[in-house]
């Protein structure tokens, strides 16, 4: 799952457990391997929650704390309050006591759906809910963004492209494989804490969250805040999510070829890329200060997948359809990583001198304000949020032969 | 998440006693006397500009009598999460960490960070009540605040006699320095 | 300050600590001068590792640190007095404690110096922090309010809300 698929729709099914283990067994001999990846057309992968896990036998102690507590639990710690609280969350994704995961991926429409149709009879009566998704034109989400261009540069996976790694005196090098897949060197130097063995190696844990998408509301707010300009309303935008709309970086010439390779030194007060702007926020780079020691071991691999039908542009008027993003995220620890990221730099602002400023665009639960630096600064503020959870949970993603001793051969 | 006790709004407390190595003890008066006179290393500690206040105390007698090592108090108001304040601290101030840590028997060093973590976890002990004068505000909003103050009451008092336009140019650079962490 | 707590009593400290209300209900509120402080209760000495000589305590201990404006002596004065009745409520479980009238000694014969002492803001006392808080605050919801006014608008605005603090 770590590998880029280029899928170009998902489906994610949501198992309970008549017998997991004979689950797990028929699954192994079904899921994807790097090894045959770039042949193959339509793919199938398993995750595990904590409930699972501890349905097919295995010791909770083994397994971090937040996972086995479940994003439910922690939903209060990671913002998930107010609107977003899991009271108000689509019960027919991850339901609470949902055992796995079971996410289907294809880039050809056929394979996907031939895959998909056999995963579910495979699954029977254990499957109570699924979830699509695809991709919409352009590499795009649904406020309009190109998505999904920056994810960190792996040693010894995959290419080194500059930007994509952690900054250093002459360039970039790649992080660690370690940070994202257990059983290899870390950041810190170390092989970062895990299950027993045969759980140990080549496994991963994985974020998944439900995002509901204010489609209207925010195109409402870009008319309320610069009327009906059109160049005035995108540049809005692309202050607040920090790249333009076609992904090119606010740091950099829209016709430099590397839209990653920049860093954000060279724009300490934020008058270029705002001090909140959505991916200064999600990544850093040396925006922390102390080169990029402060951020390096709070990188995630994104795989997430908009949902819904888009809804047609220029309509400021919701029509009550659910669209937004399946975010899916990939890392060694989730405390460590995504609820960091989460936590300290989405829902607030003090890692950026900002005080209790959230992410505009995802983060916070109510009305917020994000000073756009300049001289005098600019304030604009939401009256609520954009971005509303409306499910998720935490899973441990095992290797193939982790899923056989799971299934006890 | 572990210690509810340790956090108070924005700030989190962080206590720990630790035994010193016998003869370290000098060492570390010579260290506290020095950087009171330097502020080197303190500087380094303030740049993260997470921590409130801090102390370091050596301990000769506990329970009222001597015991084999002297300890090593360690008691610290700061913001954030108690992993990231511990991981920031291993990665921009290790040299400051031994020279105050490495007088305690059983130090890991800082790397890894998780040997560190879980030395810290085996010495430090649970506030059962912390209490902030100013829970909400982390140290940075207090240094912007502290900043900013008196440039406000300068331009107080310089308004009335300004122009409009002159009193613009005032206001935006009070906001921007306002704005600007410093 | 450090102090051993008396046998048998540990259980009911640690209670006491706990019931007491968190924030702007504790009773650490009403001491001025006092930016930060904690009670934290010592059980046992962690060992560190061979060869160091073990040492066991006796009893536990109850530790209390604070950082506060001004000096020891005023400090002291000022805890008491601001505590009342919980000073005793909390020290009275601690070996040889003379009651709040009378305390002032013993805190002071507790008391551990400090070594090496860390402060971002050392010279702001606490009033001023908030103050400054506070006027921060107000500065960037009104420069939020006004930023589409004009200039005579914005002064007027400005000096209504300030210029008290000239």
């Amino acid at each position: 799952m770590v590998w880029g698929f280029g899928a170009q729709q998902s489906a994610y099914m949501f198992v309970h457990f008549d017998d997991g283990p004979a689950l797990m067994g028929e699954l192994a001999g079904r899921v994807a391997t790097a090894k045959f990846l770039p042949e193959q057309s339509a793919i199938v992968n398993v995750a595990l929650s904590g409930a699972g896990l501890l349905e097919l036998g295995v010791c909770r102690d083994e397994f971090p704390g937040e996972l086995m507590d479940g994003m439910r639990v922690r939903a209060e710690m990671l913002g998930d309050t107010g609107p977003s609280r899991p009271e108000k969350w689509d019960p027919g994704f991850a339901a609470a006591g949902t055992h796995a995961v079971v996410t289907v991926s294809g880039k050809d429409d056929q394979a996907f759906k031939q895959l998909a149709a056999e995963t579910r009879t495979l699954l029977g009566p254990q499957l109570v809910g699924e979830q699509a998704a695809s991709m919409l034109g352009g590499n795009r989400e649904h406020f309009g963004f190109a998505d999904g261009l920056s994810q960190p540069s792996i040693e010894g996976l995959g290419p080194d492209t500059p930007g994509q790694g952690v900054p250093t005196k002459k360039g970039w090098r790649p992080l660690k494989a370690g940070e994202f897949v257990l059983g290899y060197e870390d950041e810190d130097g170390v092989r970062p804490p895990a299950p027993e063995y045969p759980l140990d190696r080549n496994a991963t844990y994985m974020v998944l969250r439900k995002l509901y998408q204010d489609v209207a509301g925010f195109r409402r707010f870009l008319f309320d805040h610069e009327g009906a300009d059109e160049a005035k309303q995108s540049e809005l935008a692309s202050k607040i999510v920090g790249r333009r709309h076609d992904g090119t970086s606010l740091l950099l010439d829209p016709e430099a070829p590397e839209q990653n390779d920049f860093r954000f030194g060279g724009d300490p007060e934020g008058m270029r890329c705002p001090l909140g702007a959505h991916v200064r926020r999600s990544n850093p780079r040396d925006a922390l200060g102390f080169g990029a020691r402060l951020s390096s071991r709070h990188r995630i691999i994104r795989r997430g997948m908009p949902y819904g039908e888009p809804l047609p542009g220029g309509e400021t008027v919701d029509d009550g359809a659910d669209r937004g993003l399946i975010f899916v995220c990939f890392c060694a620890s989730i405390e460590r990583q995504y609820e960091v990221v989460q936590t300290q730099w989405c829902n607030d602002g003090d890692a950026f001198g900002l005080g209790r400023e959230p992410d505009l665009l995802l983060g916070g639960d109510g009305s917020a304000r994000m000073t756009l630096p300049g001289n005098p600064p600019r304030f604009v503020r939401r009256k609520k949020p954009f971005v509303l959870t409306r499910g998720g949970e935490y899973l441990y993603v095992p290797s193939l032969s982790g899923l056989r001793a799971l299934a006890g051969t | 998440m572990k210690r509810a006790g340790n956090r108070r709004g924005q700030a989190t407390a962080l206590t720990i006693l630790t035994p010193v190595r016998p003869r370290w003890h000098l060492w570390l008066r010579a260290w506290f006397a020095l950087a009171r006179v330097l502020p080197l290393q303190r500087w380094t500690l303030l740049r993260l500009q997470r921590i409130h206040f801090a102390r370091f105390a050596l301990v000769s007698r506990l329970d009222g009598r001597r015991l084999h090592s002297r300890h090593l108090l360690f008691e610290s108001n700061f913001n954030g999460n108690w992993h990231s304040y511990l991981e920031a601290f291993c990665q921009v101030f290790p040299k400051g960490m031994w020279g105050l840590w490495g007088s305690a028997w059983g130090w890991p060093g800082v790397a890894p960070v998780k040997g560190f973590k879980d030395w810290v976890e085996r010495n430090e002990f649970e506030a059962s009540h912390y209490w902030s004068a100013y829970p909400e505000a982390t140290t940075r909003d207090i240094l912007a605040a502290l900043d900013t103050e008196p440039r406000i009451r300068a331009l107080a008092q310089a308004a009335p006699d300004m122009d409009p336009e002159r009193f613009e140019a005032a206001w935006a650079d009070l906001v921007s320095a306002a704005v600007r962490a410093p | 300050m450090v102090a051993p707590v008396l046998e048998g009593q540990e259980q009911e400290l640690e209670d006491t600590l706990l019931a007491l209300p968190a924030g702007t209900q504790s009773p650490l509120e009403g001491v001025d001068g006092l930016h930060f402080a904690r009670w934290v209760i010592v059980p046992h000495l962690e060992y560190g590792a061979e060869p160091q000589p073990r040492d066991r305590l006796e009893r536990q201990l109850l530790v209390f640190t604070c950082t506060f404006d001004g000096t020891l002596d005023r400090h002291v004065g000022e805890l008491l007095a601001g505590l009342g009745q919980t000073a005793d409520d909390v020290w009275r479980h601690c070996d040889g404690w003379p009651g709040r009238a009378n305390a002032r000694a013993w805190l002071l014969d507790h008391r551990v110096r400090t070594g090496l002492f860390v402060a971002a803001y050392p010279k702001a006392t606490r009033e001023e922090v908030r103050g400054a808080l506070a006027a921060r605050e107000k500065l960037l919801n009104l420069a939020e309010d006004t930023q589409h006014g004009d200039p005579q608008g914005k002064r007027r605005d400005f000096l209504e809300r300030f210029a008290s603090s000239t």
